[in-house]
């Protein structure tokens, strides 16, 4: 959401180079209508899920400050062990003068009928610590076999045990403070993966800024009407990298990994970008540049992101970036990173070159088609048609209330991931993705997940104060897929890992991580579009921090369970 | 003698040039005639001509007055303001004066010419608020709308040159404008504008220029590529397009193809951001790790300096 910096930077080149090449350039006229023609590929099925929630940020106080701007994340996790996919969402919050409360998070559970019920009561997490929310991340922290919930906000965290509900099923407990996470400032997106190789998934925390109500100056928009301040009005807050302990607690590790202090952190993704089998940290900043941390073991990191290519854009220059995501889409075998970033920026697209070096790529993948009026939030790569490339989903929706050149709702973006001139590029699918994507919405969180086990990419999106939207995949089903369940040894995390599929004299590869999105949690199965290819080969698996296995004779459009050193399970 | 005004009042200055170049060789002793002609080569930017047909009116006992104040204009629309305050009070103050007009345009421009969109948004204003018509309010709002874009108030210059182009789609140098603004925010909405202007052979270079950006930016890299072919073979010490064609090589992943011509950019223009930033990029991917991380840290020196100076005095709109 950074503003005032690349303006000014956009003049200096402006003025230096005779080139237009960097100015913010809100359109005047509105978002242009998508094509309408075409198949649809997601269907609106939130009336008949029972899930009937929207994130409150709490503008009903009309006092436009800078926290109501991020909006909530979701997450979709399997709870209770019973296959089927749960949702969870943070509520957000109210603002009642100077006071700031929070709105009651919601689990709902996964029936398996395409419906859900609220088991938000009986499982404790409306019982929880009340705060203003924002995103959640999921691990099993404690490697019981159950996946526990981060919840991310103002000037807190809480840390949810999913343990045994002596009355039956499952419950949330809140161990916070026993596990020593007590930060009191802004957190926004987190992201577990086992940084060194304990088999523990440890935690980094993005923290935005140093609003307060004593530090919220008033800012308006071009009219000299109140609207949300841009983040350059505030100071970073320094990130935190927590070492689990192994015992319940974490070990604030912040000072020690060398974490830059100056990003106002928004979206985090920890991947194996390098396939040395220990996991990577890369986040978005708002405003500033990007980080990426190379894992060199032993806890110890290098940010490298300036001279891999990855801080700024192909002009230099830093974004407001938000969402995260990396992937495969160009058949490398090596995670591309991609961010999504505020209006008159394009989202990023960095090509991994060699694990070590990134080309910012948006251009030449035809993502600039999209145009720049548009403030991008939740992503993910998602071979939404199964035809074994990786696609893009973006939801956006702008911070300002009346952002010059451009509009507050705005609609969302598939992006299909196509062959042109030789080479990978993107393309909107404009009105084909269904009625959701001929609307204009408010978009912050999204994650994909697979709600009705039959084998496709549906999606949840969050919204600012308006509900939470469930689309379930209906693409045309000409294509055929595998899903994997991976399961570490002993609960171990594995986020790391990297898949590779053998398909039709192709390579599928295809990555564990952690984080993702913006403020959310994605369905952690590991999803194949196979094409029109109805046999599959190898399947090799490079566990992080472990060894390789290899699986052979596996069946199309199925789902298989592995235990990470054993063999296979049928569904 | 009315198609010449026709001309001017479309701005049209280069085929009003024409004519009135055809009308005085059938009547060289025409005073005003070589002052209109003088004023609207200057206008142009065609200073040689605007200097010979100054010189003839002298010869013509033209009124020196008329003389002085044409220099003072051709002074002022450069940059140099050295009096520019006063000549706006007039402006404000005899807003009915015929000379007004030509007064400020020549001051708006000058002021964007001296880096002072502001000052320059100002003149404009005043300017707007004679409620001109046809090509001179076009060309009011298309300088409004220079001022607010070197301001970064790009909805505004937007706005502006919408509106100009509105009161005279003829006015080319507005289209451009509106294109160079439009080909990174919404390339899709430029293509049609540097279309069209190539239609009309408006300044082929920059308009092609325009097209290979807006090309690279749809990730037509292959069209790109062609019209940047050309231009290099025409202009091969034009730095703009030494350093978009690097941009295209590192995008199509041939930076051995971008490394000489960014150096080349750079031997012309050493402290040109962009190409420094992008040898930047094209060592990094040439897997030179040391040297991207030295021209890096140039690329900062730069961007710092850019930020601690003031803004040097800028082309002429």
């Amino acid at each position: 959401m950074i503003r005032t910096r690349y303006l000014a930077l956009g003049i200096a080149i402006l003025i230096a180079g005779g080139i237009a090449i960097a100015l913010r350039v809100p359109r005047a006229a509105p978002l242009p209508a998508p094509d309408t023609s075409g198949p649809d590929y997601f269907e609106d099925v939130t009336a008949t899920t029972g899930i009937a929630f929207a994130y409150r940020n709490g503008e009903e106080a009309n006092l436009t400050t800078i926290l109501e701007s991020l909006g909530g994340g979701v997450a979709a996790f399997d709870y209770d062990g019973d296959g089927k996919i749960d949702l969870f969402f943070p509520g957000g919050g109210s603002l009642d003068g100077k006071e700031i409360r929070g709105k009651p998070s919601k689990l709902f559970r996964n029936l398996g009928d395409g419906k859900f019920r609220d088991v938000s009561v009986e499982t404790g997490i409306a019982v929880g610590p009340s705060f203003y929310t924002h995103g959640v991340a999921v691990a099993d922290y404690d490697r019981d076999g159950f996946t526990d919930l981060l919840v991310t906000g103002w000037n807190r965290v809480c840390l949810f045990h999913n343990e045994a509900n002596p009355t039956g099923g499952r419950r949330f407990v809140d161990v916070t403070a026993r596990a020593g996470l007590n930060d009191t400032r802004w957190a926004t997106s987190a992201a577990f993966g086992d940084l060194d190789g304990d088999g523990f998934p440890d935690l980094y925390i993005c923290y935005y800024v140093n609003w307060s109500f004593e530090n919220d100056p008033k800012c308006t928009d071009t009219q000299n009407t109140p609207d949300v301040c841009p983040p350059q009005k505030f100071q970073p807050l320094q990130h935190r990298l927590y070492r689990n302990n192994g015992d319940g607690t974490f070990q604030d590790r912040t000072i020690p990994s060398k974490l830059r202090p100056d990003g106002k952190g928004l979206g985090a993704v920890i991947v194996d970008v390098n396939a040395d089998g220990k996991p990577d940290i890369y986040i978005a900043n708002d405003g500033g540049d990007n980080f990426l941390y190379l894992n060199r073991g032993g806890f110890t990191f290098d940010e490298v992101g300036k001279i891999a290519g990855v801080a700024t854009d192909d002009n230099g220059l830093y974004n407001g970036s938000m969402g995260v995501d990396a992937a495969d889409y160009d058949g490398t075998g090596r995670p591309a990173l991609w961010v999504t970033n505020f209006q008159g920026e394009v989202p990023a697209l960095y090509r991994n070159i060699d694990g070590n070096r990134f080309q910012h790529l948006s251009q030449a993948a035809g993502i600039g088609r999209i145009g720049r009026p548009f403030v991008g939030f939740g992503t993910s790569f998602t071979d939404f048609d199964h035809d074994g490339w990786e696609d893009i989903f973006i939801a956006n929706g702008h911070v300002l209330l009346r952002p010059a050149g451009s509009t507050y709702r705005q609609r969302p973006i598939l992006l299909r991931n196509e062959e042109h001139e030789g080479r990978r590029q993107f393309r909107e699918l404009a009105g084909k993705g269904g009625s959701y994507f001929r609307s204009e919405h408010v978009g912050r969180g999204l994650a994909v997940a697979d709600l009705d086990n039959d084998g496709w990419l549906d999606a949840i999106i969050t919204h600012q104060n308006d509900p939470v939207i469930v689309l379930r995949n209906v693409a045309p089903r000409g294509h055929h897929w595998l899903k994997l369940a991976l399961h570490g040894k002993n609960h171990r995390d594995i986020i790391g890992t990297t898949l590779t599929l053998e398909v039709n004299g192709r390579k599928l590869t295809r990555f564990v991580k952690g984080g993702g999105s913006y403020l959310s949690a994605n369905d952690p199965r590991i999803d194949f579009g196979l094409g029109t290819s109805d046999r599959i080969g190898r399947l090799s698996i490079a566990w992080a921090y472990g060894v390789v296995q290899h699986f052979e004779d596996m069946n199309i459009d199925r789902e298989y369970t592995i235990h990470e050193g054993e063999e296979l399970l049928h569904h | 003698m009315n198609a010449i005004q026709q001309s001017l009042s479309e701005r049209d200055l280069a085929l009003a040039q024409i004519q009135l170049e055809e009308y005085l060789r059938n009547d060289d002793t025409d005073a005003d005639t070589h002052l209109l002609a003088a004023q609207t080569a200057r206008r142009n930017d065609d200073f040689p001509t605007a200097d010979r047909h100054l010189a003839r009116y002298r010869d013509l006992n033209g009124d020196k007055e008329s003389i002085e104040l044409e220099r003072l204009l051709r002074r002022s629309q450069l940059g140099d303001l050295n009096g520019a305050t006063a000549a706006i009070q007039f402006c404000i103050r005899n807003p009915d004066n015929p000379i007004v007009p030509l007064m400020l345009e020549a001051h708006t421009r000058g002021y964007l010419a001296g880096g002072q969109p502001k000052l320059a948004k100002n003149a404009a204003d005043v300017w707007l608020k004679r409620n001109p018509t046809g090509g001179e309010r076009a060309y009011a709002l298309f300088l409004r709308g220079r001022s607010h874009e070197y301001r970064g108030e790009i909805p505004d210059a937007l706005t502006n040159y919408r509106e100009s182009l509105t009161a005279n789609p003829k006015l080319r140098e507005c289209t451009l404008a509106l294109a160079d603004v439009l080909v990174r925010e919404s390339p899709q909405d430029a293509l049609p504008l540097f279309e069209q202007l190539q239609a009309s052979a408006y300044q082929p270079t920059e308009v092609m220029l325009g097209l290979a950006r807006c090309y690279r930016q749809l990730g037509e890299l292959e069209r790109a590529a062609k019209l940047l072919a050309t231009l290099e073979t025409e202009q091969p010490a034009n730095v703009a397009v030494l350093v978009e064609s690097a941009k295209l090589a590192l995008d199509q992943r041939r930076p051995a193809d971008a490394e000489p011509r960014l150096k080349r950019a750079i031997s012309l223009v050493p402290k040109h951001r962009d190409a420094n930033v992008q040898l930047a990029r094209c060592l990094r991917d040439l897997g030179r790790d040391a040297e991207a991380a030295e021209q890096l840290a140039t690329a900062q020196r730069i961007d710092d300096s850019l930020f601690r100076e003031p803004p040097p005095p800028e082309k002429k709109p």
